[in-house]
Parts: structure tokens; sequence; C-alpha cells
């Protein structure tokens, strides 16, 4: 992150002052950081994902005069971001719990497994039978298709996605909301 | 639209930001907030200054109500800062407060018990608070409309702060026509004037500063 936040912040710095070269890498830079970010968190929803980048973008653009330039960039853009899926998830009517500690996530190395989302599927998966989490997890994390995903499990597609469906709606259940009709 | 066109466009769009723009813009607000209330003053409540021009009490009332408004100016950029969490910043406020009552309990206490009632109500305490609030409203506006370019991602805190600070300045305004002397008397009336447009702020911030 230190690097990240030396070379992002030089080019708000910059940016500020008016130079729109700078201007335009560092939104290249945090556009491509934003995108991984909200894909990650919205799932599916990767047209969503982009709406969402550029609503950042241009909400980063207009209230720029919100950044302290003793301050760190970073926090700033995760900031805004965070503020962004919020409020995003909350016109959607979906209520997730978004950490505040998960700055690093948009400005680390991918790796997804130490992210607080990877620990919250993980735990939340190991709730449900093993069959079911694992078919779960070959289709909606590893992105296999039903087929390949019932030939792992040695089960029928159709009896993959029924358990799939099922322990979809379960989680849903279990997190306090109600099943969702096109799950 | 594709992303990169609208970063294209975010560039090309690209003005200059001095450092201290956000302080800048909140001063905007105010003076123009400022004028107007001073307008207001003049149409409701005449061109008669105060007799307690530039007296002790007078300097209470600006020191009072200047204390505030710093503690709720500092408070305002912070909220305006996304990723700031102002954590206990938001109690400073009732610092002022206290040193006031402070001084309205030793003055109590050095007045006699029947003319209490008397020192604590002054002539006005029934329009003071109202009259507070009102001048309040232009200078609210001109907060909000800072705000308009900023990025608070606590908008009830930052509505209670806007409140507060236009509360505080129209305080201080107010005190050019208030002929009141008493510290019990601002303690009291000149609080609950100030604490209108912060209560307001608080109730309407997360509409109104929705981004």
């Amino acid at each position: 992150m230190p690097e990240a936040e030396n070379r992002l912040k030089q080019l708000m710095l910059l940016s500020l002052g008016g130079d729109a070269a700078a201007y335009r890498a560092l939104l290249a830079d945090l556009s491509a950081r934003l995108r991984t970010y909200y894909r990650r968190r919205l799932g599916d929803g990767a047209a969503d994902a982009e709406d969402l980048v550029q609503e950042t973008l241009i909400a980063m653009h207009e209230r720029r005069i919100s950044f302290d330039r003793s301050q760190p960039l970073t926090a700033w853009v995760y900031a805004i971001a965070r503020h962004k899926l919020i409020d995003h998830l909350r016109r959607r009517r979906i209520r997730v719990a978004v950490s505040v500690e998960d700055c690093a996530e948009l400005f680390a190395p991918d790796d997804i497994e130490q992210t607080a989302a990877a620990r919250d599927v993980a735990q939340l998966l190991a709730t449900l039978p093993d069959a079911t989490s694992e078919a779960i997890r070959l289709t909606k994390l590893e992105g296999h298709s039903i087929d390949e995903a019932a030939e792992r499990t040695g089960k029928s597609a159709t009896a993959t996605k029924v358990s799939i469906h099922r322990g979809l709606a379960r989680l849903t259940q279990r997190r306090g909301g109600k099943p969702d009709a096109d799950e | 639209m594709q992303t990169s066109d609208l970063i294209d466009r975010l560039a090309t769009d690209l003005r200059p930001v001095p450092s201290g723009a956000a302080l800048m813009r909140i001063a905007t607000g105010l003076l123009v907030g400022g004028v107007l209330a001073l307008v207001g003053i003049l149409l409701l409540l005449g061109t008669d200054l105060a007799d307690a021009l530039f007296t002790r009490a007078f300097w209470m009332k600006w020191g009072y109500g200047l204390a505030l408004a710093g503690i709720a100016l500092w408070l305002c950029l912070r909220l305006a800062r996304p990723e700031s969490a102002p954590g206990k910043l938001p109690f400073a406020l009732a610092i002022p407060l206290v040193v006031l009552a402070a001084m309205a309990v030793a003055e109590l206490a050095a007045t006699p018990p029947g003319e209490r009632l008397q020192v604590w109500l002054g002539r006005t305490s029934l329009v003071c608070p109202w009259l507070i609030g009102s001048l309040a409203i232009p200078l609210f506006l001109g907060v909000l409309w800072a705000f308009r370019k900023f990025a608070p991602t606590r908008p009830r805190l930052a509505g209670f702060s806007s409140g507060a600070l236009a509360g505080a300045l129209a305080a201080v305004l107010y005190s050019i026509h208030c002929n009141e002397t008493a510290a019990a008397f601002v303690a009291t009336w000149y609080t609950i004037g100030i604490a209108l447009p912060a209560v307001v702020g608080l109730l309407i911030g997360p509409r109104v500063l929705r981004w």
C-alpha cells in the first residue's frame, strides 16, 4: 500500500495543481482498482459494477475539494468507493456489512483469501451441508458451470442446481434477508 | 458511456484546486448567508443597536458564539472529508456551554433570590431563540451549499454541525441587537436558538447531504 499511496498521491497533488495528464493517469489507475473492488462485491452484476466505477469517478471529480493534502489519498478514495457501494446496496435494498478496515483491499495485491469478504463467505458456507457448499463454491466462487460442478460432485445437473438454489436461499434467510425470487 | 471516455471528459474539465479550498468555500457560503442575515436583522428588528454594545455582556455573547462557531467549523471541515471519523470531537461543543453555565451560576448566586427568575428570563426570552433560529436560516443554507462540493459520509452529524455553525454565527449577529446582559440568559436562550438549526440539521442531514 505505501507504494500505491505514494505514487497515486503524487498524481493527485499534480492533478489538484491542474495537470491533466497526471489526472488522467490517476483516474485510469483508480478505475481499474475500483472495477475489481465493485466486481468482487457485487458478484454477477458486472454492469452495475461499471456504473459504480463511473459514479465514483464523477463523485471524486466533483468533490475533490474534500481531499485534504495532508491526508492519505488511498483512504479518501476508499471512503468514497465504500460510500457509493453502500448507497448502491441501499437503493437495491440489500443489507450487508461493509467493513471500514478494508481500505487495504482496494490497494493491496490480489489475495482474495485475506479479505473479510472471503472470510464471511467461508464462514457462511460452512453452515451448509458439505455437498451444497461445495456446489456453491464451484459455481458461484470459482466460476465453473453447473455441469462441471455436477461432474465433480458426482451428482446430476438438476440435483446440483436445486441444491445450489436451496443453499443460497438458506444463506439469505440466515443473514436476515428475504429469499430473492430471481436467485 | 465508456469509462475511458468519462476519464477523458473529467480530465478536460479539470481545474486547479488551491489548498484551503474547502475552508474558502464554507467561508463564502457563510459570508453570503451572513449578509442576508444582517439584512434580516435590519428588516425584522430595525436599525437600533443594543445599549450593551462593546460592554462585558456583549463580549460574553461574542465569546460564546464565536467559540461555538469555531468548534462547529472545525467539525464541518472534518466531516467534509469522506474518510474522517470525528470521534468524540462533537462533544467539544459542550465546552463553551459549560464555561458559560459556570459564569451563570456564579452570577445567579450573587443575585438576591427574589430577582433570579427575572435575571434568567430577561425581557426577551420568548423571542430570542426564535430570532436566532430565523437569522440562522441563510447562514445554514450557505453551509449546506458549501457541502455540495464536499463528501460527507456522516450526513446526520454533518447536518448537525452545519446547523450549529449557522446558529452560533446567527447568535453573534443577534447580539448586536440584544440588550440582555445576564450570563444565565445567554446560556439558556441563546443556546436554545443555536440548537434549533442544529437539530434541524440533524433531522434533514441524511436527505439534503445525500450524494
